[in-house]
């Protein structure tokens, strides 16, 4: 890696030789006070520059990146491309570097001059960040959820037709984006970072992860379902909830059930009992509210019904004995106090 | 007899009659289905610590798990609770891994796997942490679909019971499990089949159950056993007064003995003071002082012979003053009647001459689990959000937030901006009784003063308490340098009343930040005489 006093030299460098590309302000006319001429952009983007080589030399490499790219945005050139890309090098932010690094290439190979000695390191610190860049395979399920590392969205970096290669830390901060393809390769600094994931309908997640220097690993993970969350009352205390046929508790009762359709059924004794059909979303949160009616006696409850039934089937029964043997019964499960019964498989 | 009552009679006897009728003709030759009724029941309080069960059924090997089923059982009615499992074929032995646990309802973690906490013994070297191993994913399929229940018992918080069952045709009897207390927080392994039965920490190997004849229900449980129903056998203290006439507000409550979270969820992030993670504690009967311990009894215990082993507390010749220059904070002065604080909290004391004092007196610091059991669990079938209750609180009530306007308050909260400023006497504002304990009857466990209280300020996922016992923990390092505090006080806001939260003050109370909210009250056994 280039010394700091050699990283300072060539920035200097790249000061003298801004300065003879700077043009002679014209005597053109005055530009209106709110809009700014040329000349003065440029004489500002030279100030912005110079102070970054002072920063630089005081190793303030943070402000020295900020003056750099004032100047940038002022009067973009391939030298200023270069420093801000070898001052995110400093900083440890490979990433950024690259990219800044490869611009400042491509805008010597468009016409803005590089001198050799930068295009030589430009190619080096090249080399040596590739060298240093923690590659990721990442899988996400389900395939839309959207991710963000330490609270930026990825870039797209592979040509269309290729495998997506995708790289952290280089777009501004802002929410997660859905990845191209269900696995993306990812080029992302060596160092801690922090993926967040997140789908509607899901749990978010954020995961802390630290890659090495140069590393290849793989990381999977997948989302989990929120649960809906259900509440059921009644018009009566205590009354027995099944889900599917299963006692989950008494009214009045909160649970948490993972998004589907159920059968709720609400029972009480001495009265008719409720059912009803629910579906939940995840995440969604459901009041189911049970009005069980007073059962009204039905004529098996009618003591005479039994009287004359018990008379004529006890009579058909014996009558029809040698005619027709029914089929073997077993005693009833006991089921306790719950009335569970649960098969054994 | 009524209606319903004859409907029933005739009903039943019909139903009898076609019964015997259908037996005569050989409708019951079948044998039954081999059936095991599992009869469960608890020592622990329900509902504060028992209030839903969980079954779960694998095969045998543990490989697949295919029946799971949550029930709330909240009313103490509900216990003992039974239920049956059952051979469907007609032949064949049938075996299963059943898994019942019971814990607080609501005290759950999501399900990621099967993540086996191991509760470590009791011998833990220093250093080492609780460990979550996972141990591979198992999904709860049925049919095809998959069912897994989102979240699963806290592991911290359940007792954690795995058998062996086996069934053949024929084969009825019943299965009659205590989930005891003490196995409380001790995971079962099911991967390795090792189970809690009997011994906090000590996993035995899951043996096959063997079925009792008997299957009738039992009609009384063993909740709230774990403890045993212990009060305070010695005499509580009765208030004195000083030789010059002053009330000493020396008078002690029993807090009797029980079980309780420890701990809370809620807290979580709050740093080292976090009350995370939650576990089952059980405390025998204490006496507790039903006030903070005042500058009148320090004065009257000074009168009789005792000292200070440092320079604290801190005096303050002059009036209680809180802004800008005139910062005078500390309520101790060694002129009594020129500055008539004697109902006043002693505060600006260092932990060791508030420990000093209290062994003296025949007791101690309380316990961190003494303390904050009294705070909101004690003689109360569910605990409290504060001492005093579940409302929110109130600046006419409860001493807080009374930093002042100038810089403290500014910086440590001065919620109630418009009330006395400053420390207040534990008459609270005058009333005496306001901020009380629901139950137990000490006040001022909310604010006034941020009280020492006897344990090393370490994280509850720590070593040293991950060593502390089920029963009558705390955690002792003599190598620290910060004890822990609780209660919040008069010069903070109102988020430092949560009774879980722990606070730290240092040793050397002079060097620290905030000397002037710090205070104590005493505890002692509740059987010493």
């Amino acid at each position: 890696m280039v010394g700091c006093t050699a990283r300072v030299r060539t920035l200097t460098l790249a000061v003298a030789f801004w300065t003879m590309l700077s043009p002679v302000p014209s005597h053109a006319d005055q530009p209106p006070p709110s809009e700014p001429s040329e000349d003065d952009a440029v004489v500002r983007a030279r100030k912005h520059f110079e102070d970054g080589i002072t920063f630089v030399r005081e190793h303030e490499w943070g402000r020295a990146l900020e003056a750099f790219e004032s100047s940038a945005a002022l009067r973009p050139h391939a030298v200023t491309t270069y420093n801000i890309g070898a001052c995110h090098r400093a900083m440890g932010r490979y990433t950024r570097a690259k990219a800044a690094l490869q611009d400042a290439l491509a805008r010597h190979e468009s016409g803005e001059s590089l001198p050799p000695n930068l295009i030589e390191d430009s190619n080096r610190f090249l080399g040596e960040i590739d060298r240093l860049l923690a590659h990721v395979k990442l899988r996400v399920s389900p395939a839309d959820a959207r991710v963000a590392v330490d609270g930026a969205p990825l870039k797209l970096i592979s040509k269309p037709g290729g495998p997506p290669l995708l790289v952290a830390g280089v777009r501004g901060a802002g929410p997660g984006e859905r990845l191209p393809a269900k696995t993306v390769e990812l080029v992302l600094d060596p160092g801690a970072h922090v993926f967040l994931l997140s789908r509607k309908g899901f749990s978010d997640v954020a995961l802390n992860r630290t890659f090495p220097a140069d590393s290849r690993s793989e990381l999977a993970y997948q989302l989990d379902k929120l649960p809906a969350q259900l509440k059921i009352t009644a018009n009566v205390e205590r009354a027995m909830v099944e889900i599917g046929g299963r006692p989950v508790g008494m009214t009045p009762l909160s649970l948490q059930q993972p998004a589907g359709t159920y059968a709720v059924t609400v029972v009480s004794e001495g009265h008719e009992p409720y059912e009803t059909q629910v579906s939940v979303k995840p995440g969604e949160a459901v009041t189911l509210k049970a009005t069980l009616p007073e059962a009204t006696p039905s004529i098996v409850e009618r003591w005479w019904f039994w009287t004359i039934a018990g008379v004529v089937v006890t009579g058909a029964v014996v009558g029809t004995y040698f005619g027709t043997r029914p089929e073997p019964e077993r005693p009833p499960l006991d089921g306790g106090g719950l009335g569970w019964t649960v098969p054994l498989e | 007899m009524d209606r319903a009552a004859r409907v029933r009679r005739v009903g039943g006897v019909t139903r009898a009659l076609l019964a015997t009728s259908l037996s005569v003709v050989g409708c019951n030759d079948l044998p039954p289905y081999g059936e095991a009724l599992f009869v469960v029941d608890t020592d622990l309080p329900v509902p504060l610590l028992a209030s839903e069960l969980r079954l779960d059924v694998y095969t045998a090997d543990g490989s697949r798990w295919y029946e799971s089923r949550t029930i709330a059982l909240p009313d103490r009615l509900d216990w003992p609770a039974s239920f049956s499992i059952f051979n469907p074929n007609d032949d064949g032995v049938l075996e299963a891994l059943v898994r019942i646990r019971i814990h607080p309802r609501g005290k759950v973690r999501d399900y990621r796997g099967e993540r086996f906490v191991a509760r470590p013994g009791l011998e833990v070297p220093p250093g080492e942490e609780v460990l979550d191993v996972p141990s591979g994913e198992l999904r709860l399929v049925i049919q095809g679909d998959d069912r897994t229940p989102p979240s699963e018992p806290e592991p911290t918080l359940t007792v954690d019971r795995l058998v062996l069952l086996r069934l053949s045709e024929g084969e009825r009897g019943s299965v009659r499990l205590l989930m005891q207390g003490e196995c409380a927080g001790t995971m079962a392994h099911r991967a390795e089949l090792g189970t809690c039965v009997a011994t906090s920490g000590v996993l035995e190997p899951a043996t096959t159950v063997s079925l009792d004849p008997d299957m009738t229900l039992p009609t009384s449980s063993a909740q709230g056993t774990f403890v045993e129903a212990s009060t305070c056998t010695g005499p509580l203290r009765a208030a004195s007064m000083s030789s010059s006439g002053g009330r000493l507000f020396d008078d002690e409550v029993c807090v009797d003995g029980g079980a309780f979270v420890f701990g809370n969820a809620d807290t979580f992030g709050v740093g080292v003071a976090s009350a995370v993670p939650e576990r089952v504690v059980a405390l025998s009967a204490f006496r507790l002082d039903r006030n903070e311990v005042t500058v009148g009894r320090w004065r009257a215990a000074l009168a009789a012979g005792f000292s200070s082993p440092d320079t604290t507390p801190l005096a303050n010749e002059d009036t209680l003053a809180l802004i800008g220059n005139t910062f005078r904070p500390c309520t101790w002065s060694v002129t009594q009647m020129l500055q008539d604080r004697e109902e006043y909290p002693l505060n600006c004391v260092s932990w060791s001459a508030a420990r000093k004092f209290c062994t003296e007196q025949g007791g101690d610091l309380p316990t961190e689990a003494q303390w904050e059991f009294a705070a909101q669990a004690a003689a109360r079938t569910t605990e409290t959000r504060y001492p005093f209750g579940d409302g929110d609180p109130d600046c006419g009530k409860v001493v807080f937030g009374r930093g002042g306007t100038g810089p403290l308050g500014v910086f440590l909260g001065n919620q109630c901006g418009t009330n006395s400023e400053g420390p207040q006497p534990v008459t609270t504002a005058g009333v005496e009784g306001f901020d009380m304990v629901v139950g137990v009857g000490a006040f001022n466990m909310a604010g006034s003063m941020n009280e020492h209280v006897r344990d090393t300020l370490h994280s509850l996922s720590s070593a040293c308490w991950a060593r502390a016992p089920l029963r009558e923990p705390w955690c002792d390092d003599s190598g620290a340098s910060v004890r822990s505090a609780r209660g919040g006080s008069w010069g903070q806001s109102s988020i430092f009343l949560n009774p879980a939260l722990r606070l730290g003050q240092p040793l050397d109370i002079v060097a620290s930040a905030f000397p002037w909210i710090a205070g104590f009250r005493c505890a002692r056994p509740g059987d010493d005489p």
